[in-house]
């Protein structure tokens, strides 16, 4: 039916993209065999091996970062009083939900004027805007779910504070928090909108990539395409698999 | 085809995957009758009445509406409307608009509808509520308007799914006497759909008894309370005890049964009955008298276990041999000097103890 | 029982403070703050001026340009829903047994890379790409057909690719929730397939339809990469002419000035549909 032909519009460009990375020809004009020999080619491409890399820096350290600003943000907003939650909410979830050109244009705007050079810092600081608020909305909303009747029933056990958060509320978010780091971190993998706006000699794989894209598409472009395809549908199901996943979750 | 039945369902039968939700359900229900499905849950009521709605397609049987074959005709071209378990309100519609949606349906215009409408809204008793939406009632209001939202189509017949269920104890009673007036000021057909077997006594007309999608029977509620035709009708329906014994003499008036070494006389029973066959034998707590002055045909001392007072009477419960018997006393009947541990002589009338064979021991509702 | 004292107190709140003025609210005003400066040389002067706002108020193709964005996101956004609606609703409620499968395979592309499905569809579309090498192949045409490319309508359908998730997601949540009992209902009072869906589902679901359409708008509003590579002169965005003051043309203030309009524009969409997302009487 209908469903079916959405699905395949879908999926189709994707397989297009995998089908001509064996593409044996430089060009893309017509398949006249199929070959591997693209994807040991990325293998001897330094700068690319090197983006992928500081890719990989990135988004570790700017979850990680995110981590603590996120947990943190999400406890005032979930167990503090305090007036304009709304606002606080809205304002927090701008980075994701503003066009990332905004965002970026206005971070790049701050390292001028604080005579910041563009380099691996720049871009970091960009990727924290974002995900911190993927982690914080996570935890947020497990929170809320949760309650404060756990942390009513240790502390009349006789737990502290500390062991309250320690053994009490750290386990049960502790899946959010995994969660949210995860999905943070694919997004940030992949970033490319407000990462190009931050970026100097310094790249990262979507920068590079978009780099090659200046002499043409050619097999190689499709070679490094589909494993970055692979990887993220990898880890998508190594995410489903760990959190459980609810659609209202994922989305932002 | 009798031009007085509303509702008749044939050999309706309705099949889920292996389960079999309803089976071989003969039912006829008459003009400006009350009508009650009555079981414990996942007895099938819920889903015969479903098919009545035309939300379910029976595996098996036909459905007549009012003379017609329904079967095949969709929910909406039905004359009948269901007043839902979870009152089904429309959230982004606030009450007015709920009620107009039928008569939206039937394209009736604004102009028409509106005195109808609050008509209807009168008949309930929840004027002024027009604007409000479901978040802003309570679970009575809400009750009403989902009865309103049923009613204001004029529809030939009523479908009702346990109603009342979410509603406290004194709305319960209350509301049960507010649809049993509309009932009769309307003059339509309500089938009931109810677990509550004081519910369905106080208000029906007739009952269907069903468990496991069967039916065990169908009759008015002093019929079902004192001739119950299986002993799963004679548990779930008021109080019964059930003591087990085997049949002795079989005379043209009544049945001999030997419980715990006691002769009890029972009333006869329809079905075939041999000498020596173990049988259930019930009788009702309050159809048991104690101590009493006339000469009665079953009489038994027994011992008191224990006595429970329950507000407006008493429960005692006593013991013979191996066999124990419940039986009610008024509170003004009862002698205190009466202990536990004190022997008394219980009698009741031969015809109030009722026979079913052993094998229905396993359809007994039995509440701990 | 006394409220525990630590995750009660402000003090929580410090960290995402700090996060706040420095990423969010901070940039944001200095952006402000650019848009009325000048730019001479390498330097940014120091003194305030309007010159850049009327330098944009003034020139045509800026206004040209962001109309033309506003339609192409219009058009983005409406091929999203025709598109994620019928699904969302087929998925959500019709479906038994492959339901969280098949909605999994719709959040798939979502978080496949953004740069790897737009290639592909540069791949699709382009000279030596697969809709002409297949025409060519099968001897319908003999040189590539250069419309498919570098235009308005290749801007909008790859735009519409990436936006269908996210427009999927919010349907398929408002969609699901929607109880049985409710279609019952309308059904029993009288109301056909058809109907039901018209005054009960579709008014219940209109806030995910609305979440839905402000997200892909917004997506193709400020998008800039998308139209580089594959709109040309004629799919030329808004997001393109805040890209080049950063970059070629270096002129910091003019695109602050656009940047800040974009801005502003967003929040009023937010705005907007964060006032009309909470209806009265909505399922919660």
């Amino acid at each position: 039916m209908y469903t079916i032909l959405i699905y395949i519009f879908l999926y189709l460009p994707l397989f297009v993209v995998i089908i001509f990375s064996f593409s044996p020809s430089k060009t893309i004009y017509g398949m006249s065999g199929f070959t591997l020999n693209w994807y040991s080619k990325l293998f001897s491409d330094r700068g690319l091996l090197l983006s992928l890399l500081h890719s990989l820096e990135v988004s570790i350290i700017s979850v990680c970062v995110a981590i603590i600003f996120g947990t943190f943000g999400a406890f005032f907003l979930v167990r503090v009083k305090f007036p304009g939650k709304g606002l606080f909410s809205t304002v927090c979830r701008l980075p994701l939900v503003l066009p990332g050109i905004i965002i970026g244009l206005a971070l790049l705007i701050l390292f001028i004027n604080l005579n910041v050079r563009l380099s691996m810092l720049t871009i970091l600081v960009g990727h924290v805007a974002f995900t911190t608020p993927v982690i914080m909305f996570q935890v947020a909303s497990r929170l809320q779910r949760m309650g404060r009747s756990y942390e009513y029933a240790a502390l009349d056990l006789g737990a502290n504070i500390v062991k309250t958060f320690w053994y009490v509320i750290l386990p049960m978010i502790k899946t959010a928090i995994i969660g949210g780091a995860l999905l943070a971190f694919t997004i940030s993998f992949d970033e490319i909108i407000i990462t190009y706006f931050l970026t100097g000699t310094w790249t990262t794989l979507p920068v590079f990539i978009y780099g090659m894209l200046r002499f043409g598409l050619s097999p190689q472009v499709y070679a490094i395409s589909s494993v970055v395809l692979m990887f993220s549908i990898f880890i998508i199901f190594f995410m489903a698999r760990f959190t459980g996943t609810r659609g209202e979750e994922m989305g932002r | 085809m009798e031009k007085e039945l509303e509702i008749e369902l044939r050999d309706i039968t309705k099949v889920f995957g292996s389960v079999i939700a309803v089976n071989n359900a003969n039912i006829k229900i008459k003009f400006g009758e009350f009508f009650s499905l009555l079981g414990p849950s996942g007895c099938g009521k819920t889903t015969t009445l479903r098919m009545i709605a035309g939300l379910e397609k029976p595996s098996k049987g036909r459905i007549f509406l009012f003379g017609k074959d329904v079967t095949d005709t969709p929910a909406f071209l039905r004359e009948v409307n269901t007043v839902f378990q979870d009152y089904a309100i429309f959230p982004h519609m606030n009450v007015y608009e709920n009620i107009y949606f039928p008569l939206k349906m039937r394209k009736i215009p604004k102009e028409l509808a509106h005195p109808r409408i609050m008509n209807i809204l009168n008949l309930v008793n929840m004027e002024r509520f027009e604007e409000r939406y479901s978040n802003q009632l309570s679970g009575g209001q809400r009750q009403r308007i989902a009865l309103a939202r049923a009613l204001v189509n004029e529809p030939r017949a009523l479908l009702l799914d346990e109603p009342l269920g979410a509603l406290d104890f004194k709305l319960r009673i209350a509301m049960q006497n507010v649809l049993k007036d509309i009932q009769r000021r309307l003059s339509i057909a309500f089938v009931y759909v109810t677990h509550d077997q004081t519910e369905a006594i106080t208000m029906s007309d007739r009952i269907a008894v069903m468990k496991d999608g069967i039916i065990h029977q169908i009759g008015t509620p002093e019929d079902i309370y004192n001739n119950p035709k299986t002993a799963f009708v004679a548990s779930f329906i008021g109080e019964m005890n059930f003591l087990q014994g085997k049949v002795g003499n079989i005379s043209s008036n009544n049945v001999e049964v030997s419980v715990s070494n006691h002769k009890i006389l029972c009333k006869k029973i329809d079905s075939k009955i041999d000498r020596s066959e173990d049988v259930l034998v019930c009788v009702r707590p309050e159809k048991i008298h104690i101590n009493p002055s006339n000469k009665m045909p079953n009489l038994i001392k027994s011992k008191i276990n224990r006595v429970v007072f329950r507000g407006d009477d008493y429960e005692i419960t006593t013991s013979f041999n191996d066999s124990s018997i419940r039986l009610v006393v008024g509170y003004t009947s009862w002698d205190k000097a009466n202990k536990v541990g004190t022997e008394i002589t219980i009698g009741w009338e031969d015809h109030d103890s009722i026979i079913y064979p052993l094998h229905m021991k396993d359809d007994i509702i039995k509440y701990a | 029982m006394k409220k525990p004292r630590v995750t009660g107190s402000y003090i929580l709140g410090v960290p995402i403070f700090i996060w706040l003025l420095a990423l969010v609210i901070t940039p944001v005003i200095l952006m402000f703050i650019m848009s009325f400066k000048l730019k001479e040389g390498y330097e940014v002067t120091k003194t305030f001026t309007l010159a850049n706002y009327l330098l944009f108020a003034k020139n045509p193709i800026y206004w040209k340009v962001l109309l033309k964005t506003f339609r192409m996101s219009l058009t983005v956004s409406c091929c999203a829903i025709l598109l994620s609606y019928p699904l969302a609703y087929f998925v959500s409620r019709k479906l038994k047994r492959f339901k969280e499968l098949l909605f999994m395979l719709i959040i798939i592309p979502l978080w496949v890379s953004y740069l790897v499905r737009m290639i592909a569809w540069r791949t699709i579309l382009g000279n030596r790409g697969l809709i002409n090498s297949l025409l060519m192949a099968v001897g319908l045409i003999n040189e590539p057909l250069k419309f498919f490319l570098y235009n308005q309508i290749a801007v909008i359908i790859t735009l519409t690719y990436i936006a269908v998730p996210f427009v999927f997601i919010p349907l398929y949540t408002v969609l699901e929730k929607i109880p049985k009992n409710l279609i019952d209902a309308a059904n029993d009072l009288g109301a056909n397939e058809f109907r039901t869906f018209l005054h009960v589902i579709l008014p219940i679901s209109s806030p995910g339809l609305l979440t839905g359409f402000m997200l892909s708008f917004l997506i193709a509003l400020g998008d800039y990469i998308i139209p580089q590579q594959l709109g040309g002169s004629r799919g030329m965005m808004f997001g393109n002419i805040i890209w080049s003051q950063f970059g070629f043309a270096s002129n910091w203030p003019l695109g602050s000035v656009m940047g800040f309009a974009l801005f502003f524009i967003a929040s009023i969409i937010l705005t907007l549909s964060q006032k009309f997302g909470y209806r009265q009487g909505t399922i919660e």
